[in-house]
């Protein structure tokens, strides 16, 4: 536990004790105490710095404070363990990812939570596109051209991401799939940092990333970005290539979301995608959040989140099956 | 001159009040976070990231900055007083801090630690300021090819880190490896020795390894001793160095602030070999190297200023290339672009006011914090006078609140607890865990590495000797062997591995 948290959970220790008189009176208002908001990435990562944002404006929303809690893991597979058995009264909250909900429990042989059954998935927060990017040395300026560039070198390039079954990988996967088998070796990395160390070196020729990550480095000339993995072009870039005009299917976004424990209360559940949509829609996050390429989603249906993880986990599903 | 002009535009925006303000409250703060164990210069940064928002954006680099090197001068005090490695860097100033504490020297070595600190990181903020663009290349030369073979030559040198028995150090040495083996396959995500515990998927903690080994371990040798001891066995010599003190930390400092700051640079991973890297120089070249391990002050000058050297040169790939040599650095990548600033080379045109206040600011920061902490050694030194009965508790306590923290859960605090039993009995069977925990944090960089390596060369072995870097390395690595292993060498061997009596 980290500073803040000891202090934040001293805090709802006192205040919790300080309700327990009204509690019979507040029964119906929610929140009742501070709300706990599990995120299972350790603190410092995109996701957590997001979430802290996230948290401080949710917390004006709902009254309580919102308080991080930290439980990394199994690419966030332990915190989703957590909050699949805590209980359904709106008081745990999760940060649910394409990793949390959908790479960790693809991939994951000891992982013991369902990411449909066992969650009450609240609401959509960000999606980011994944972008496939390129040493500048590399003679392809389109993605088309590096499909040609693959064909014509089979087995001698090779493509790096964040980690071996993490959604970047997996888009790698689904690229040499739906652009007709192509062969280009994956190799894994703890992390982007290391592997974006070796692309702009140009040890490695492709790298699978998220757009907020590379963007910098075209900036600098460090990298080229060939395409994006998003459904149409990006608005706030709107000259980069979107990456399914040239191989149909190839859409592929990470994104954030926020779910509690199977059972919430409708009425909580209302509010809560109330008070997310809310908080996300703050202008300054905004700004925040498009600074390092991410968009908010302003515009969603309560129902949105859940059709999307099981999207996500049957599009994917396949491909995880190919590769063991 | 360029330089002189840059740095007077870096020292004009550092010492605007605002910013030397900000500079002091992270020096401060991180010293603070550095001597809890377990609570990490990442996670308050983290946390304190949405509060810089505010702030301008070089005033908000500069204050997390401090913490960052304010926590790797911090890290040192637990460990010289009570044996609680927080990280990976104090575990060498465990081995001959601790001891110095023990004989009443704690002063000398929290004043030469400070000093050391200081010194190095000064000369590394000039290091940075005048070739950070020259050796931001270096740091892209190395590649998977040339980590392995730099991990290889760590992993023979680490044979110097034994005290006694070379065979009992290789043994640890591979207890290491082995351990450093359980958690998710780099490769193909398999897991390896988890046993179904999707909480040892990420491997075994170093924190939770280094504190059982090191304070746990303590603490239960300890108890076994009569209860009513002192932490320090003998009077409290002094608070300050003496002249021989000085003598031996010097060329210490001078040489570990070299190797703290080339390895600094290697984003891989180069900046958490700093201090083993100048404790096995140190004794090496020491005329009595029989001395480390039992309180040899250039055991812990050499290290500190290693670390902290290291420390300031990991910012240099992350200013000029926009690679993040490690966690910390990739938030403060991520504080420059929510303050609309992209990283990567052209900072230092685009924002130069930014790139050298930061530079500028990171030396007031090592001034303030040498300042701030000189003053506190005697606080310090004063508690260790408290009775151990009532001391080891509170080790334990915070201990238990550090592991528990690196990730919100007990099993870590478990992982600890079984350690300290374990290391309890190599304490007896005198197996040492230095050798053991650099081997933990070498092999699965080594392994990583070589799987690279070995992928990307298509499975061609000749890729280690064709890269001069990698052979260079290799051929040290293969020097140092024979040097250990040949016969002839026996007798001077035994000068500087004080064979078991």
């Amino acid at each position: 536990m980290n500073r803040r948290q000891f202090l934040a959970a001293g805090g709802a220790a006192v205040a919790y004790t300080m309700t327990v008189p009204g509690m019979a009176l507040a029964q119906g208002a929610y929140p009742s105490r501070p709300v706990q908001f599990v995120v299972g990435f350790a603190p410092g990562g995109n996701s957590d710095v997001i979430a802290r944002r996230f948290a401080d404006l949710l917390s004006k929303q709902l009254g309580q404070p919102v308080v991080v809690d930290n439980t990394p893991g199994a690419g966030g597979a332990i915190a989703s363990g957590e909050v699949a058995r805590a209980s359904a009264d709106g008081h745990t909250l999760q940060l649910a990812s394409a990793s949390t909900h959908v790479t960790a429990p693809l991939t994951g042989k000891d992982v013991s939570f369902d990411p449909i059954k066992d969650f009450t998935h609240i609401r959509l927060l960000t999606l980011q596109p994944w972008a496939i990017v390129v040493n500048p040395q590399v003679p392809a300026n389109t993605l088309a051209e590096m499909i040609d560039l693959i064909k014509a070198k089979p087995n001698e390039l090779f493509y790096g991401s964040g980690g071996v079954g993490g959604l970047a990988h997996l888009t790698g996967e689904l690229f040499k799939k739906l652009a007709g088998g192509l062969q280009i070796e994956h190799v894994g990395y703890q992390g982007g940092a290391p592997a974006l160390q070796d692309i702009v070196a140009g040890r490695l020729q492709m790298m699978v990333e998220v757009i907020g990550a590379v963007l910098p480095y075209q900036k600098s000339g460090q990298l080229k970005i060939l395409a994006v993995c998003s459904e149409k072009k990006l608005a706030s870039h709107p000259d980069l290539a979107v990456a399914a005009d040239t191989v149909p299917g190839l859409v592929s976004e990470t994104f954030l979301g926020i779910s509690a424990p199977k059972g919430l209360q409708d009425d909580i559940r209302a509010k809560l995608f109330e008070a997310a949509g809310a908080a996300i829609s703050d202008k300054k996050f905004m700004e925040e959040l498009q600074a390092v390429a991410t968009n908010p989603v302003t515009e969603t249906t309560p129902d949105a989140m859940t059709m999307h993880i099981e999207n996500e986990l049957a599009k994917w599903k396949p491909i995880v099956e190919s590769l063991s | 001159m360029d330089l002189i002009a840059h740095l007077s535009l870096g020292f004009m925006t550092a010492v605007s009040p605002a910013n030397l303000f900000y500079c002091l409250i992270g020096a401060v703060l991180g010293t603070a976070i550095g001597v809890l164990p377990g609570l990490g210069p990442l996670a308050t940064i983290a946390m304190l990231l949405p509060i810089t928002f505010q702030l301008e954006p070089v005033s908000a680099l500069i204050m997390l900055s401090g913490i960052y090197y304010g926590a790797s001068y911090g890290g040192s005090t637990t460990s010289i007083l009570v044996n609680i490695p927080g990280e990976v860097a104090s575990v060498v100033t465990c081995l001959d801090g601790h001891q110095m504490a023990k004989q009443g020297r704690a002063g000398a070595a929290l004043a030469i630690s400070a000093i050391g600190s200081f010194v190095a990181g000064s000369v590394a903020t000039l290091i940075v300021a005048a070739f950070a663009p020259v050796l931001a290349r270096v740091a892209l030369t190395f590649g998977p090819t040339e980590y392995f073979s730099l991990m290889v030559l760590g992993l023979i040198a680490s044979i110097i880190l034994a005290q006694g028995s070379i065979l009992k150090a290789l043994a640890m040495i591979v207890l290491g490896l082995l351990l450093g083996l359980v958690g998710t396959d780099p490769g193909s995500g398999a897991q390896r020795f988890t046993f179904g515990v999707l909480r040892l998927s990420d491997g075994i903690e170093f924190v939770a390894l280094a504190m059982g080994f090191f304070a746990f371990t303590d603490v239960i040798v300890g108890a076994n001793k009569n209860s009513n001891r002192q932490l320090v066995t003998e009077k409290v010599k002094g608070l300050w160095l003496t002249k021989d003190e000085v003598k031996a930390s010097v060329p210490a400092i001078a040489r570990g602030t070299i190797a703290g700051s080339l390895l600094g640079i290697l984003p891989g991973g180069g900046g958490m070999l700093a201090s083993f890297a100048s404790y096995m120089i140190e004794k090496r070249i020491s005329k009595h190297p029989e001395r480390f391990g039992k309180g040899a002050i250039e055991g812990v000058a050499g290290p500190e200023s290693a670390n902290n050297a290291g420390a300031q040169t990991a910012f240099i790939p992350m200013l000029t290339l926009g690679i993040p040599s490690n966690g910390t650095m990739a938030l403060m990548i991520g504080a420059m672009m929510i303050h609309g600033i992209q990283p990567g080379p052209q900072v230092m045109t685009t924002e130069p006011a930014l790139f050298w206040g930061l530079i500028v600011s990171m030396w007031f920061g090592n001034l303030m914090l040498l300042v701030f902490n000189l003053p506190l050694i005697s606080i310090w030194v004063w508690l260790l006078r408290v009775r151990y009965n009532v001391l080891f508790p509170a080790i334990l306590l915070f201990c238990c609140i550090g592991l528990f923290g690196i990730k919100n859960s007990v099993f870590q605090i478990y992982l600890g607890a079984a350690f300290g039993v374990l290391g309890y009995f190599f304490y007896r069977w005198r197996c040492e865990a230095a050798p053991m925990l650099l081997g933990f944090i070498l092999g699965p960089m080594m392994e990583e590495n070589l799987r690279r390596s070995m992928q990307l060369s298509h499975g061609n072995v000749s890729t280690f000797f064709t890269s001069p870097l990698s052979a260079a390395m290799l051929i040290a690595a293969g020097a140092l062997l024979i040097l250990v292993l040949l016969p002839a060498m026996r007798q001077r061997r035994g000068e500087i591995f004080e064979e078991e009596t």
